[in-house]
């Protein structure tokens, strides 16, 4: 009796304090009636990266910078794991050449052609693609691609929407928090300040999109979920 | 009878935990792109096109080289409401989309119902002739038919952009949608 007054007692308050509840999405299935996160099976994930250029200069230090911030993260393991830099420039010519290896490549497409001939438009910052097993929840290959023909900004920052596609890479879908902001007017209540917004968000900054470069709760909450420290 | 309460108290405590448990992750499809956070009308400037269009068919298959999946979606265009003419049946080829077991995640990548009506904001095409999105998130306003007046309604929110009441300079109302008849004058309008 007292046990159970106990379980009670602890979804009583588990129903009345909604801030327990975050809004980062995870990617999932649902296949043969069993529901799955989709996710690597082994972390590390090692990354081939373009030989090329990003934005006309050396993009390798922007996708390090980006691990770093993933791999910062105290409450979830290391997931961003070695970075080996292709000899060659990735292009649409032969962007379809690339092996799958069950890993990670990472493309700077510095004129948007690549993205183009996948269907996305000029407006697309970055894009983390996965392939992944629906049976398993496995994660089996990743593809982040940059877009390299729209200049890094105060309002559209590289290294902000490196970070935000290695979270999908990892397996985070995009957060709801941040829709309703000091910076777009939308009516709502508690409109969260745009240094606020997390990374997972899927627009970027008008206010100043290098807010976009450090995780938030949201963001930390949703990868210690998938892939806990221990 | 004392213990079957207790033994019915205790599977209906580990139940109603679970369902709380459940209802505390919401989940849902993928999105993984990053884009501008353009509104309908800056959407409408920087399309090549934009038009109302039916689904009438939306497949996934393999690439020749069986290394990424695709989706097929192809609409019969009802109405042209920016650029030229686009030909009276239009494809769209999106990288993303199952087969089997194998999934390729693409975040933001629409799906769409046979016979659903949208309005698609269209970029130039690409090297391989197809048409591309001018966003995935924001590049498709979905339409329905109002069950009461018959009207078509767009369904997905609209922005940046004062709504007209067609033919008129009057605001339309706002408490039941958009009428579609309105948004296409709309964006006509505010693109002169």
């Amino acid at each position: 009796m007292k046990r159970n007054t106990t379980i009670l007692t602890l979804v009583f308050l588990c129903t009345c304090f909604p801030g327990f509840v975050f809004a980062y999405h995870i990617l999932n299935s649902s296949s043969g009636g069993r529901f799955v996160f989709i996710k690597w099976k082994n972390t590390p994930i090692d990354f081939r990266v373009d030989g090329g250029t990003l934005e006309g200069k050396d993009g390798i230090v922007v996708v390090e910078d980006a691990c770093d911030e993933w791999n910062r993260v105290p409450t979830a393991r290391t997931l961003c794991g070695s970075l080996t830099v292709l000899p060659m420039d990735i292009t649409a010519a032969n962007f379809d050449t690339l092996p799958l290896l069950n890993d990670g490549i990472i493309i700077f497409d510095e004129t948007g052609g690549i993205l183009s001939s996948l269907g996305l438009s000029a407006n697309t910052l970055g894009i983390g693609i996965t392939l992944s097993n629906t049976a398993t929840g496995e994660i089996t290959d990743a593809l982040i691609i940059l877009n390299g023909s729209i200049p890094s900004s105060k309002t559209t920052d590289l290294l902000s929407t490196t970070v935000h596609e290695f979270g999908h890479v990892w397996g985070l879908a995009h957060t709801a928090i941040g829709g309703i902001n000091t910076a777009n007017n939308t009516p709502g209540l508690d409109p969260i300040d745009p240094s606020a917004i997390p990374t997972m968000f899927p627009f970027n900054n008008p206010i100043d999109d290098t807010f976009g470069r450090t995780l938030e709760d949201d963001d930390i909450a949703g990868i210690s979920l998938l892939y806990p420290q221990n | 009878m004392i213990d079957f309460n207790q033994g019915f108290l205790n599977i209906l405590s580990y139940f109603i935990i679970v369902m709380v448990c459940m209802f505390s992750f919401s989940c849902s499809k993928s999105y993984a792109t990053r884009e501008f956070s353009n509104s309908t009308l800056e959407m409408a400037r920087k399309s090549e096109h934009v038009v109302v269009a039916k689904c009438i068919s939306s497949k996934s298959s393999w690439d020749e080289k069986h290394k990424f999946i695709f989706t097929y979606t192809t609409f019969s265009v009802e109405e042209v409401v920016k650029g030229e003419t686009v030909g009276d049946d239009i494809t769209l080829r999106i990288i993303g989309g199952q087969v089997g077991d194998t999934r390729v995640d693409v975040p933001d990548k629409p799906e769409f119902l046979q016979e659903e009506e949208v309005i698609l904001f269209l970029g130039p095409k690409n090297p391989d002739g197809y048409p591309t999105l001018s966003s995935l998130e924001k590049g498709v306003l979905r339409l329905k038919v109002d069950e009461v007046s018959g009207e078509k309604i767009v369904t997905t929110p609209v922005t940046g952009i004062k709504i007209l009441i067609k033919d008129t300079e009057n605001p339309a109302p706002s408490e039941n949608g958009v009428l579609l008849e309105d948004l296409i004058y709309s964006i006509k309008k505010s693109l002169q």
